[in-house]
């Protein structure tokens, strides 16, 4: 070889050198990090399943409606929007928007989003001086005769010594009619009604379900392990774990004094109850036991049968499991379930849904089937039923047997994934029939 | 017969008995060039890979340029026992457990004037990791802030009791403070830490807002209208704000999560209540990080620039994150030390511990020097 020729083909090598240090850079540049990626706005990102009827569900601050396939943004993101809650009659909604930091307010919104009504006025203003006058309103459910019930952080103060101010800040559950004011005068002055008084320093009851004859089904939080505050110790529970307890209240006392009736055991921590159109299934969530303590990064989705004049709660089914499952309701006719649970990677919380979580009622309409366009469920999907959890424990029996075999048992099919990439807030979805 | 050859016939000769004997030996400068063109290549692969991680090489040169500087422990007065000295002795990129202090505070720098040395305050969160890369297990074992025990000087010596957070600000922060810390664990609780990661809130809050945040179940509805405001932005040390993290699954961001953890003033079990929290919110963290990828490298450096400082080789760091994902979270021990009274000391609530009873528990799970 000439010596032009080796300069040409060492400069030629140099080249191909730094050709591959860029080439080194960039490929480590492209790797995948979509693992961290920012979560998307709900209407960029069709559904996976045409479910029957409307979903309408809060994202980012927002407040959107999935009818089919297609989501309809009813409200801006980065606003507060939360927890919605159809209207008896499903001519439009009622939802929270939240001031960070500061108060929450209750709304009544067209089923287009329109702000209808605001509810509920907070007393303070958006400033570190007037916290005190500030109020967190959340959970609301209409029940009959338009009973407006929502969990509302007042009284505030330590009750038994009201000059140690501020440090106890409790949510109790209230009552009034739907439509009137609620501020803190009209709570003040007893125009409000509080319908339980929430275990102190606990953060309180919430999650209110009125039942169609009267009373109420609600969750009550409990130290785990102190003897006067849990009705149950909790085996394997640490000092400083909280559980939760569902109760119901078949006539709760208009000072708020009546504890109710415990569903479920303080051991199984269940919470976030939804009970069908016919009051005969309740879908919760409940914390699995793994190895002798509760969990901390799993939730079940669990379903139980209910009797409402007796008070008494089926066996507990786990029908989704090993996830981190929240948030549940029922579809129109009451046999399938929607829910919150991560997806595999991002982790953002998605709605998936259960087929024949409960047993066709025998007024039920056909049951729901998925479009034969949808696609299948994630490689990361939880584990359905098979893999219940053992050490469910059955609901304790109040004054009644258990109802759970009087009706034919569910058979739940794996949970599909229906939305992706979204970064649902953990409030529960509204599945309306239109 | 070369007699015969003409003049031209010459040089050609010359040069083909020149290229017979190269062709003679022509592996040497053969394999010497291939060397140096595959050098080229790694060197440049090398150096685009540097460029590429250049800033987490700066950012982690930042934030572990500094070692634990913690002397042999002297004596605490009217101790029954003086300790023995105790030199971390891990050896770099071994199996072996080993020992890590973590450190959450705010730096309260807060509470100071702009280059004070004095004035910070305490650290908010201690937790004791114990990784046995091994026997793929995780202890974390949190103590309590307001743990009133003696407290020690990174030279190991006596200063003062006071609440075992204010170990930290009491040498002034900072890396003196960290090494105060740890003097002060190593010497109150008979145990060798090996390394340290300190973080501070904006830290933590930048490091879940990359990681796309965190899927937790909050226990219980965490209220609290007192709840400090001193991060994003607030010039006021002693602003308050008002918290509600309502209970269930959630995907929390780093504000969000920092509230959760943070908030403990309506909580019946107290600071329990909140190492809890911690604790819970570091397994998520733990788990997010395990499906990092060299992609996402950079921007998490970036998050932690200036907000966190660790003495964690590299080569340890992918067992405490997880990165191996050979230690299950079913494999971590959550344990809390309850051994103590509530007393009041120089007008604060403070914890009053039973040594003896915490020596016990703290030796179950981190062997004792």
């Amino acid at each position: 070889m000439t010596r032009p020729h080796k300069l040409v083909t060492w400069v030629a090598l140099l080249v191909l050198m730094a050709a591959f240090g860029v080439g080194v850079n960039r490929y480590l540049a492209s790797s995948d990090g979509s693992a961290f990626a920012a979560a998307k706005n709900p209407v960029q990102e069709a559904s996976q399943l045409d479910l029957p009827g409307t979903v309408y569900f809060a994202d980012g601050g927002g407040l959107y409606s999935l009818t089919g396939t297609r989501v309809t943004q009813l409200q801006k993101p980065g606003q507060g929007w939360t927890q919605p809650v159809l209207l008896p009659d499903a001519g439009g909604l009622l939802a929270v928007k939240v001031t960070t930091n500061y108060y929450s307010d209750l709304y009544e919104l067209s089923l287009t989003g329109a702000v209808q009504e605001q509810l509920s006025h907070d007393s303070g203003q958006v400033t570190v001086t007037e916290l005190g006058n500030d109020d967190w309103l959340y959970y609301p459910a209409v029940g009959p005769d338009n009973t407006l019930y929502f969990s509302y952080d007042y009284p505030k103060g330590d009750v038994d010594d009201p000059a140690e101010c501020c440090y106890q800040v409790d949510f109790s559950i209230w009552k009034t009619t739907l439509g009137t004011l609620i501020d803190r005068s009209a709570v003040e002055n007893h125009g409000i009604s509080q319908e339980s008084w929430a275990n102190y320093y606990t953060g309180g009851d919430v999650s209110p379900v009125p039942l169609s004859g009267g009373g109420l089904i609600y969750v009550d939080y409990e130290t785990a392990t102190d003897n006067t505050e849990v009705s149950t110790p909790v085996p394997g529970a640490g000092p400083g774990d909280e559980v939760s307890q569902i109760r119901m209240d078949p006539a709760p006392n208009p000072d708020g004094t009546g504890a109710g009736t415990p569903l479920t055991q303080p051991g199984d921590d269940c919470a976030q109850p939804a009970l069908n159109a016919a009051q005969t299934e309740i879908a919760m969530i409940c914390t699995p036991v793994v190895d002798g303590a509760p969990s901390s990064t799993e939730s079940d989705l669990v379903v139980a049968s209910f009797d409402a004049t007796t008070g008494t709660l089926g066996p507990l089914d786990r029908i989704v499991t090993g996830t981190l499952a929240a948030s549940p309701a029922w579809s129109p006719d009451g046999t399938d379930l929607i829910y919150e649970a991560p997806e595999a990677g991002d982790g953002y919380m998605e709605l998936w849904y259960v087929k024949g979580a409960a047993p066709p009622a025998p007024s039920a309409t056909p049951a729901i089937s998925a479009s034969p366009s949808a696609k299948p469920s994630v490689s990361a999907s939880p584990s359905a039923k098979g893999a219940a959890t053992p050490t469910a424990t059955p609901m304790p029996a109040t004054n009644a047997t258990p109802s759970a075999e009087a009706v034919p048992t569910p058979n739940p099919s794996a949970p599909r994934q229906i939305t992706s990439h979204l970064d649902l807030d953990g409030s529960a979805p509204v599945w309306a029939s239109s | 017969m070369s007699l015969g050859r003409s003049p031209e016939a010459e040089p050609r000769l010359r040069g083909s008995i020149r290229r017979r004997a190269s062709r003679r030996h022509p592996r040497i400068p053969r394999l010497r060039s291939i060397l140096v063109v595959i050098l080229g290549f790694v060197l440049s692969g090398l150096l685009g890979a540097l460029s590429f991680f250049w800033p987490t090489i700066t950012a982690a040169v930042g934030a572990t340029g500094h070692t634990i500087q913690v002397t042999a422990p002297s004596a605490v007065p009217g101790s029954p026992t003086a300790l023995p000295a105790v030199t971390p002795t891990l050896n770099p990129g071994s199996q072996a457990p080993f020992t890590v202090l973590l450190l959450g505070s705010d730096n309260d720098g807060k509470f100071t004037t702009a280059g004070a040395t004095s004035g910070f305050c305490c650290t908010q969160s201690m937790i004791l990791v114990r990784v046995d890369p091994e026997a793929g297990s995780v202890t974390m074992l949190s103590i309590p802030r307001d743990l009133y025990v003696p407290l020690y000087s990174p030279g190991g010596s006596y200063e003062s009791p006071d609440k075992v957070s204010e170990a930290f600000g009491f040498n002034g922060g900072g890396t003196s403070g960290i090494d105060s810390e740890i003097s002060t664990v190593e010497n109150d609780f008979h145990i060798q830490v090996d390394h340290y990661v300190w973080i501070g809130l904006q830290g933590l809050i930048n490091l879940i807002d990359e990681v796309g945040g965190i899927d937790i179940v909050a226990s219980h509805p965490v209220m609290d209208d007192d709840y400090p405001y001193d991060v994003e932005g607030s010039t006021n040390p002693n602003a308050a704000d008002r918290v509600a993290v309502l209970p269930g699954a959630q995907h929390m961001d780093g504000v969000e999560a920092l509230e959760y953890v943070r908030s403990r003033h309506d909580d019946l079990s107290e600071d329990i209540g909140r190492n809890v929290r911690q604790q819970q919110v570091l397994v998520a963290l733990r788990q997010k990080l395990s499906q990092l990828s060299v992609g996402d490298v950079n921007n998490v450096a970036s998050a932690l620039s200036g907000e966190v400082l660790t003495d964690v080789p590299l080569t340890q760091f992918p067992f405490l994150l997880g990165l191996g994902k050979d230690i299950e979270s079913g494999s971590i021990q959550h344990v809390f030390l309850t051994q103590y009274t509530t007393g009041t000391e120089n007008g604060e609530d403070v914890l009053l511990p039973d040594m003896g009873a915490i020596l016990a528990q703290v030796h179950k799970y981190f062997p004792a020097t």
